[in-house]
């Protein structure tokens, strides 16, 4: 894995892009949904913040990518449409949904591994690694030139999925 | 017999710089407490000659822990010292009562004379 | 201060609030450690958190840092956020407790109380400053610490503030404690409406 070719992905964003690229992020509470496609050798990272898109009336609706019921559709067609695939030959890693600052009042990252889940479930795409909860963050690395994802959870070795 | 104290903060760093400054010149610390609730029970079984309230806590803050307190014990000592230096919080906990109200980040000296104070020794 | 890093410029009273602010900050942070904290960077802009959290990670890919986040709550909320990587966090806690600067080695109760208090103290000398020369009520909650990548920390820092808005306001500042060569950092979020409330009652003042 060529640390080079590293794309950084911030919070509530994607990123799409194809092999040589390393898409890397942090997480907390968020989670990182990560779609590839093993024949193309292309995929995206969505780092999303919360389960559902508020509606709101009157205001400016922040972006797709910060929600994962809006988030991880948005990344499945960025993906088609740019490479221009067809088939849905994608599978899919999530990783995240810890509760770094330990609150007992909403465990918001519980909420947006179940939300992650149900939504690739409905969009019928594999959940083929997955590294979610615990009270420490993670760093990940999406290899697209594997699909691999090194993920690291804080003060722990690194883990491939 | 040695003053005994009672520190109610939610940083144990912050109830290590007082039990230090408080044990070095005489008094003795009975007690610490995390929050406004604990700072109730500890009041209740130790009986302490005088409290020292954190206000921005958790579970109950020590205003309301500072109420109670005096609901218990309409005479008890009780000095705020916190890190709000505003009017308004100033003159709220001295309405519910404290005895005094120091600023964080505070100096030794200004600890012992509010002590002292309180306990008359100034 | 630099108002004009990447992005659009905070309006007048805002910017009077947050150089006041800064200052009180580094006089308090002076105060507690007892060791005088110049003020390296002080900066606000308005920006998308998306772009600015990669831009900060990819400065600072591998950081190991204690973060302390408080949310300040009443008329004008923020959020407020002070961090510095780990080994700074051990002299910092010696400097607070007046030891030997190398007596702490353990990331112990005090190292992380110690970042709370620091927190604490920071956000609520903040507080004051709105309070004393804007009338505008604010109080902070209790800090939430923790020790993790930096990365993490701005995650939870900013995510409830980007849920609500793409372009924002941010505040970020950098202290240098010269004499033990140490950096920390804080970041002051004002939650979506803030920077119309502070105006509204500047403009009350004069």
């Amino acid at each position: 894995m060529n640390i080079e070719n590293r794309v950084l992905v911030g919070v509530g964003d994607i990123k799409i892009d194809k092999a040589p690229a390393v898409l890397s992020t942090f997480l907390g509470s968020c989670i990182a949904v990560c779609l590839y496609s093993p024949s193309r050798k292309v995929g995206g990272i969505v780092h999303f913040l919360l389960p559902k898109a508020r509606e709101m009336q009157g205001e400016k609706i922040p972006r797709k990518e910060k929600y994962a019921d809006t988030g991880i559709p948005e990344l499945l067609r960025r993906l088609k449409n740019v490479f221009n695939i067809e088939k849905d030959d994608f599978v899919a890693k999530m990783f995240g949904g810890a509760n770094v600052l330990k609150m007992v009042n909403r465990r918001v990252g519980e909420e947006n591994t179940a939300a992650a889940r149900a939504i690739l479930r409905e969009l019928k795409i594999a959940v083929v690694g997955a590294s979610t909860g615990g009270e420490r963050g993670y760093k990940i690395d999406f290899d697209l030139a594997t699909g691999k994802v090194f993920c690291q959870v804080f003060n722990e070795e690194v883990k491939e999925y | 017999m040695a003053h005994r104290i009672l520190i109610v903060d939610d940083a144990p760093i912050i109830r290590l710089m007082l039990k230090d400054i408080l044990t070095v010149n005489g008094y003795s610390v009975v007690g610490e407490g995390n929050d406004g609730n604990e700072a109730i029970e500890k009041f209740k079984e130790l009986s302490p000659d005088l409290v020292t309230m954190d206000i921005t806590m958790p579970e109950k803050d020590g205003i309301r822990a500072l109420q109670e307190i005096l609901a218990i014990d309409q005479n008890a000592k009780v000095i705020v010292i916190t890190a709000i230096d505003q009017r308004d919080s100033l003159m709220e906990a001295i309405r519910a009562g404290a005895t005094d109200y120091i600023i964080k980040p505070f100096e030794t000296d200004r600890v012992l004379s509010a002590v002292r104070r309180a306990f008359g020794e100034e | 201060m630099d108002m004009s890093a990447d992005g659009s410029r905070p309006n007048k009273a805002v910017e009077l609030i947050i150089q006041l602010s800064v200052d009180r900050v580094s006089q308090l942070l002076s105060k507690f450690i007892k060791v005088g904290a110049q003020i390296s960077l002080e900066k606000a802009y308005v920006t998308d958190l998306s772009e600015a959290t990669a831009r900060v990670n990819a400065e600072d890919v591998q950081s190991e840092v204690i973060g302390s986040i408080v949310d300040v709550t009443g008329d004008a909320p923020f959020k407020f956020l002070f961090y510095a990587d780990a080994p700074a966090c051990l002299t910092l806690t010696d400097l607070v407790l007046q030891r030997k600067v190398g007596t702490s080695t353990d990331f112990d109760i005090y190292v992380q109380s110690a970042m709370q208090e620091i927190g604490n103290i920071l956000a609520s000398g903040v507080c004051s400053v709105f309070a004393a020369d804007f009338n505008i009520r604010i109080k902070p909650t209790p800090p939430k610490v923790a020790h993790d990548f930096l990365g993490t920390i701005l995650q939870e820092f900013v995510m409830e503030t980007a849920a609500e808005s793409d372009q924002v306001l941010i505040v970020e500042s950098r202290f240098h404690i010269v004499r033990y060569n140490l950096r920390c950092n804080m970041f002051i979020l004002p939650s979506p409406g803030t920077e119309g409330v502070i105006n509204k009652f500047f403009l009350d003042q004069i």
